[in-house]
């Protein structure tokens, strides 16, 4: 860590503990009160188990016992908001001033489209960061089949249609995409509890199938994860809590269902995806808490005609909450068990292909976790909380096939650097091979809050922690016959892998963090500051960029309303917020380990037409591909951003700018080595030993990627959302979103290649040394009208969303073609390309020309749709949904920068689904 | 009786209405084409008797008609889309020329056509070519029996040392990267391979051929259905990467370059054309140093090779799909027609005619044009002319 980063970091832990030793009576005990109160439901009167109270400026809340009664202890005199909901209920909303001990009776009644509101969008969360929230109602509006398709809720991302074809990688305030986001991207559970991708090693790159499904150093594959086990989903793109680690985009943090609920079945269809839904939530008898329950089960295949392929995914959750009293204190805790499976299987036609091929994929996950909360409420602690889990994941690809490497080819069969002689496969083999992967998680997160004030009107939240994580892969790795190779004809050769053998990924880390709320007359301010360091124990000392360092993460978030007055009669608010941050991703366990290269040079190859003379010579070498000076990919943000609201219209609007320069990819590394070749000139008509062959020695060029943090994303953009009430006589509410983002991806380290050719005789012996790799700039602006009509009379709710894409720009960014230098055999360091090489007869071949077309701006033109979507109540049990995307689309025709005339077509979509509650 | 006469008559008139009239047939419409003919600037023969056949693509009806003194012919045909091909014969130097895909569609068109000088071989000519590989008796697909025969057509003793063979780099059914180089009637080789030797090292006697093979083994071995054994093969080219094997009992041919690091094998359904030259082996890089080529493929990849000129090449086959060429990869005067395959893994070759007999040797035909020159489909008989 530089003598920079530490200042900073120690800048902002001085900041903070100034805050904390700020002048004020901080620990007055008279100067908190208690709240407490029972939650009931309005219709029935009957006790609410396990509602949430929650006072979110200063973040503490509690949960109501089996009796429905609550009890929160600490609190300081003031002003606060409190928010009491469970799910099935719509919630309720208070801002209280809290002078003495209060108690309070509350009524939740029950969602229905009944009501005289009811809410479909995604809302900003909080006052500062960007966080954006979606409850329940909103979600199942949607109607998705996977919590990829929440995201179409944010500003600025597109329709989804909700089909399971292909993997679902997240995208963030981007246009295009890029797999360090999706891989940057942290999936939250309860507790804090992460979902992670970190030890996935399950690929190989020949095999066309596992390409598809492949989410190493991806992130998690979005249509995993079924969304009819949580409650709600918050949406970070912006700059977190200090709280949260080992992301550099963003995060989604979900709430499991729990708790009594009705029973639920859900039955979804459209063109590709069938699934299924049944849960129900149990209060247990006497204080034994309450158990929830759900069970999914999803079929998707690509297209209706297709059965050879399909795609099922099965999921599972147990959610166990109870609230028990430790030293008198409240101390809520809970189980939480998450299963999912996927299978993955093609068969092929047996008209077609009449040998055995088969595939299968098989993956299987479980995630137990347990967490607490103690709400211990003295001066000097409020609350301490406690999450663990393990999580267990098998992964087994096996796969059956006949390989005919066209004509008679050499297989070598050493594992060991060397000379020695290699065998002929035969024509044509049957053979399988299975990889097992079993990524395995262990995480545990301590964390501590403490509230006081500082002043009038001014609180604290402080809110402090660690976590360690542990992951490795316990799996077989890769496991086939040495003597018949699956893919003996790929340009990469391999050998079988343990992935087991390889050591395990450690992450241990402590935060801090301040949250100040002050209100000053008319205005109010809230700013977060925290900073995060993060060590990689256990690291091998040969990695010189993370063994034995500590990574700080600053992150600061603030808020700032301006004033409060009237405007055309109506209460008007202006704040402004803004946020800096850095957020780190560690490399996963194949950017650590990936697996050797291994060169296998046939040095003769003696194919006499006699079989039993034939002689195969092999030079084999194993190269080390794993980078000892890889770095994590520091993401850093900032943000700006202004929000108005006027009576109930809201409007925020958000600047952005991230950049990144060490995303992980692979690059292509050349070197060259000599080795031994033989031929003779004479025939033999017996079986020849090496020794009678003449040596020569020959030098050639090899290649092999590398993992290294060689990826450059800026992004940059104006995100906006702009809300209005309900327009009583149209019954409809309008919200506008949408988003500008301008991206552009290029490369942080020089990339090396050369053509592929044979040249002078020789495979070519140069490598050019270039600046550039086709990197793009992308941009697109969007908005997204929203005509939210709910007609309570009719109990029906539905969505008119006009969906404009006002254009989407493609740029390359521009190259001369000459490299900036060359390397090639029998030299030991690149060397300038002069200004003369262009025009040597070998050195010209690297020089890259370009069509004067190949760097203008590809401009797709406007793309219109209009999307609907409707939820009808027809009982109070049963509920019919359904969604037609793209009922209407057009788009003009365009030119592509190569002057290739284009048209956007897009057909409809759509899905209808029924849901039963008893 | 007067009624019934006047029924008849009223029954008459109408029958005879009804039939007097004719539907319209559609008139066909004729054009006079007039067909001029450009002659190159060292053309010192007569201008008459360039004979112009002329095809209608959609109906294939065809036709011949000879130029007058003027260099000029006029022949009347329906409306519709005609390919044009001049040619005339003046001692060793053969003229040939195309228009394809005219419209006619008016009452008189002009077409000019330009002539250009077509050399005939005196020396080597393409045999044949076998590119379409063969199934094996597992149904799998094979191609390692893929070879090329070149053929002696000339009367003196011939050595083969720096023959070198080529394939060109555009494909006949897609659209062209290189044209730029046809159009100075030069030529793109995707590979170069050459056989070795000082110069008088490889003779092949008049009526004899040699044959570059791809592997030089009998392949009826490891594979019932193949129809050749070239286990006796002159030449073999040989790829130094694990697909590829080096018979030792075939010496190997020189691989100059190759536009890809992977094996070398010809195009199974022959989209492309091929061809040969003869330079010294110790000249050949030298020369094709001298000799470079760059263009940007539609993807923006550029790519850089070599353009052999035209006037260099001994002998070029181009091959299509049966029903024609999208695009041509020759200049003209290389080659004016094609051949072709039906479909790749028959284990059929396409194999030029044989003209006549001369003092004991067979003399092939060859008028710079495949299509008529070269028999498709042809069962592979390396080494024996098929009469």
């Amino acid at each position: 860590m530089t003598n920079k980063k530490w200042n900073k970091a120690l800048l902002i832990l001085c900041t903070v503990i100034l805050f904390i030793l700020m002048p004020g009576k901080l620990f007055s005990q008279s100067k908190k009160v208690c709240f407490s109160g029972i939650v009931k439901d309005a219709e029935k009167k009957e006790p609410i188990a396990f509602a949430s109270i929650f006072l979110d400026d200063l973040q503490i809340g509690a949960i109501s016992d089996e009796k429905g009664n609550f009890r929160i202890n600490g609190i300081p005199k003031g002003v606060h908001n409190v928010s009491i909901s469970f799910l099935g209920y719509v919630p309720q909303k208070i801002q209280f001033n809290f002078v003495s001990d209060t108690t309070l009776q509350v009524y939740l009644v029950v969602q229905t489209l009944e009501l005289d509101e009811v809410s479909v969008i995604a809302t900003p969360k909080g006052k500062s960061g960007s966080a954006i929230l979606i409850d329940k109602t909103t979600m199942e509006f949607i109607q998705p089949t996977s919590l990829s398709d929440i995201m179409q809720l944010l500003p600025g991302q597109l329709t989804q249609d909700g089909t399971l074809t292909g993997r679902a990688q997240i995208t963030s305030r981007q246009a295009g995409d890029n797999a360090n986001t999706a891989l940057g991207t942290a999936i939250v559970g309860d507790g804090g509890v992460p979902l992670s991708n970190n030890a996935n090693l399950q690929n190989i790159p020949v095999d066309m199938r596992m390409r598809n499904r492949n989410t190493v150093n991806r992130g998690v594959d979005l249509r995993m994860l079924s969304t009819d086990h949580i409650e709600t989903a918050e949406v970070v793109q912006g700059i977190p809590s200090a709280e949260y680690g080992d992301l550099s985009s963003g995060m989604i943090l979900s709430k499991a269902k729990s708790g009594k609920q009705p029973l639920e079945m859900r039955v979804k269809a459209n063109p590709n995806v069938k699934l299924f839904y049944v849960g129900k939530g149990v209060n247990l008898p006497g204080k034994w808490g309450a158990l929830h329950g759900g069970l999914d089960y999803t079929d998707a295949r690509p297209s209706v005609r297709e059965t050879l392929s399909a795609y099922k995914r099965y999921s599972m959750q147990l959610n166990y909450t109870n609230i028990a009293i430790l030293a008198e204190k409240p101390l809520q805790f809970g189980i939480k068990m998450l299963y999912m499976g996927t299978l993955d299987a093609t068969k092929n036609d047996p008209d077609l292909t009449p040998k055995m091929d088969t595939y299968k994929a098989t993956y299987n996950r479980m995630q137990v976790s347990g967490n607490w909360i103690w709400r211990v409420a003295k001066p000097w602690l409020n609350s301490l909380e406690h999450s663990i889990s393990y999580d267990y994941t098998q992964d087994v690809t096996s796969r059956m096939l006949t390989v005919s490497p066209n004509g008679v080819v050499p297989l070598p069969t050493a594992e060991t650097d060397g000379e020695h002689e290699g065998v002929y496969l035969p024509a044509e083999y049957f053979t399988s091979y299975k990889m097992t992967g079993v990524p395995t998680a262990f995480f545990s997160q301590l964390k501590g809050k403490n509230i006081f004030s500082s002043g009038k009107n001014i609180y604290h939240v402080l809110n402090w922690g660690g976590q360690y994580r542990h992951e490795k892969n316990r799996g077989k790795g890769f496991e086939y016959d040495l003597l018949r190779p699956p893919y003996p004809t790929s340009s990469t050769s391999s050998r079988p892998r343990r992935f087991n053998e390889i050591p395990a990924l450690q992450n241990l880390s402590v935060y801090i963090e301040d949250k100040v709320s002050a209100s000053f007359g008319k205005n109010n301010m809230e700013l977060i500051a925290g900073v995060r360091f993060t060590h990689m124990p256990g690291i091998g000392n040969r990695f010189v960029d993370l063994h034995q360092k500590w990574f700080p993460e600053p992150r600061i978030n603030g808020w700032w309303q301006l004033s409060n007055f009237q405007c055309l009669g109506k209460t008007t608010v202006i704040a402004l917020k803004g946020g800096y941050g850095e957020a780190i991703k560690f490399p996963t366990l194949d950017m650590l380990h990936p697996e050797p290269d291994y060169l296998d040079h046939i040095s003769l190859n003696y194919y006499s037409q006699k079989q039993a003379n034939a002689l195969l010579w092999i030079t084999t070498k194993t190269n080390e591909r794993s980078n000892p000076a890889l770095k994590p990919n520091r993401n850093r943000k900032a943000e700006l951003g202004l929000n108005i609201q006027v009576g109930k219209s809201k409007l925020n609007v958000l600047c952005f700018y991230e950049k990144s320069s060490e995303g992980f990819q692979y690059n292509t590394h050349y070197y060259w080595y000599e080795v031994n070749k033989y031929r003779s000139d004479i025939l033999f008509d017996y079986k020849p030993q090496i020794s009678e062959f003449q040596v020569y020695k020959d030098s050639l060029l090899d290649a092999y990627s590398v993992p290294v943090n060689g990826e450059k994303v800026i992004k940059k953009g104006v995100e906006y959302i702009f809300s209005t009430p309900v327009i009583k006589p149209l019954a409809t509410s309008i919200l506008v979103n949408g988003a500008y983002y301008q991206t552009v991806y290029d490369e942080s380290l020089p990339i090396m290649s050369r053509p592929s050719i044979i040249q002078n005789g020789k495979p070519y012996r140069y490598v050019g040394v270039y600046g550039w790799n086709r990197g793009k700039t992308q941009s697109r602006f969007n908005t997204n009208v929203w005509f939210n009509t709910h007609l309570k009379k009719y109990r029906l709710i539905f969505t008119t969303k006009l969906q404009s894409l006002w254009f989407t720009h493609y740029t390359t960014l521009p190259f001369s073609g000459v490299p900036i230098a060359y390397f090639g055999v029998g030299m030991d360091k690149p060397q300038e390309f002069t200004e003369a090489d262009k025009n040597d007869p070998t050195l010209r071949f690297l020089v890259q020309e370009f069509s004067s077309s190949f760097f203008k701006t590809t401009k797709q033109p406007l793309q219109i749709g209009i999307d609907l979507k409707a939820t009808k109540e027809i009982t109070g049990e049963l509920r019919m949904s359904f969604y037609v995307n793209r009922l209407m689309f057009c788009s003009p025709l365009y030119y592509s920068n190569l002057n290739t005339p284009l048209k956007i077509r897009r057909t409809p979509y759509f899905g209808i689904e029924i849901e039963i509650k008893l | 009786m007067k009624q019934l006469i006047k029924k008849t008559a009223l029954l008459s008139i109408i029958f005879a209405t009804m039939f007097a009239c004719k539907p319209d047939e559609p008139e066909v419409l004729f054009s006079d084409v007039t067909i001029e003919v450009e002659f190159p600037e060292d053309y010192t023969d007569s201008k008459s008797d360039v004979v112009i056949q002329w095809e209608n693509i959609t109906n294939k009806t065809s036709g011949e008609v000879k130029t007058d003194n003027d260099g000029k012919a006029t022949v009347k045909v329906e409306y519709g889309n005609y390919n044009f091909y001049a040619s005339k014969k003046a001692d060793a130097v053969f003229y040939q020329g195309r228009m394809d895909n005219c419209a006619v569609s008016l009452e008189t068109l002009l077409v000019e056509i330009k002539l250009s000088a077509s050399y005939v071989s005196t020396t080597w000519v393409i045999k044949e070519v076998y590119f379409s590989g063969c199934k094996t008796p597992a149904d799998k697909n094979y191609f390692k029996d893929q070879y090329i025969e070149i053929y002696n057509n000339s009367n003196e003793t011939l050595y083969a040392d720096g023959l070198i063979f080529c394939k060109s780099y555009d494909n006949t059914m897609t659209d062209n990267n290189w044209d730029q180089y046809k159009e100075k009637s030069e030529v793109v080789p995707s590979f170069i391979f050459q056989v070795p030797g000082s110069g008088k090292e490889h003779a092949v006697e008049p009526g004899k051929s040699i044959i570059l093979a791809d592997q030089g083994i009998n392949h009826k071995q490891d594979n019932a259905n193949s129809p050749v054994d070239m286990s006796k093969a002159d030449f073999e080219w040989y790829d130094d990467h694990k697909l590829d094997v080096d018979v030792p009992e075939v010496p190997n041919l020189i691989k100059h370059y190759s536009s890809s690091l992977s094996i070398s094998m010809l195009h199974t359904r022959g989209y492309e054309g091929y061809y040969i030259l003869q330079i010294p082996v110790a000249e050949t890089q030298a020369f094709l140093d001298t000799h470079p080529a760059t263009t940007t493929m539609p993807n923006g990849k550029s790519v850089t090779s070599y353009a052999i000129p035209a006037k260099y090449i001994i002998d070029a086959v181009q091959c299509a799909a049966p029903e024609g060429y999208t695009s041509t990869v020759f200049p003209t005067m290389l080659d004016a027609g094609y051949t072709y395959c039906d479909a790749a893994w028959t284990g059929k070759c396409v194999q030029r005619k044989f003209e006549k007999d001369e003092n004991g040797r067979a003399i092939l035909q060859d008028t710079n044009n495949s299509t008529n020159d070269f028999m498709p489909n042809a069962s592979p008989s390396p080494r024996v002319v098929v009469k």
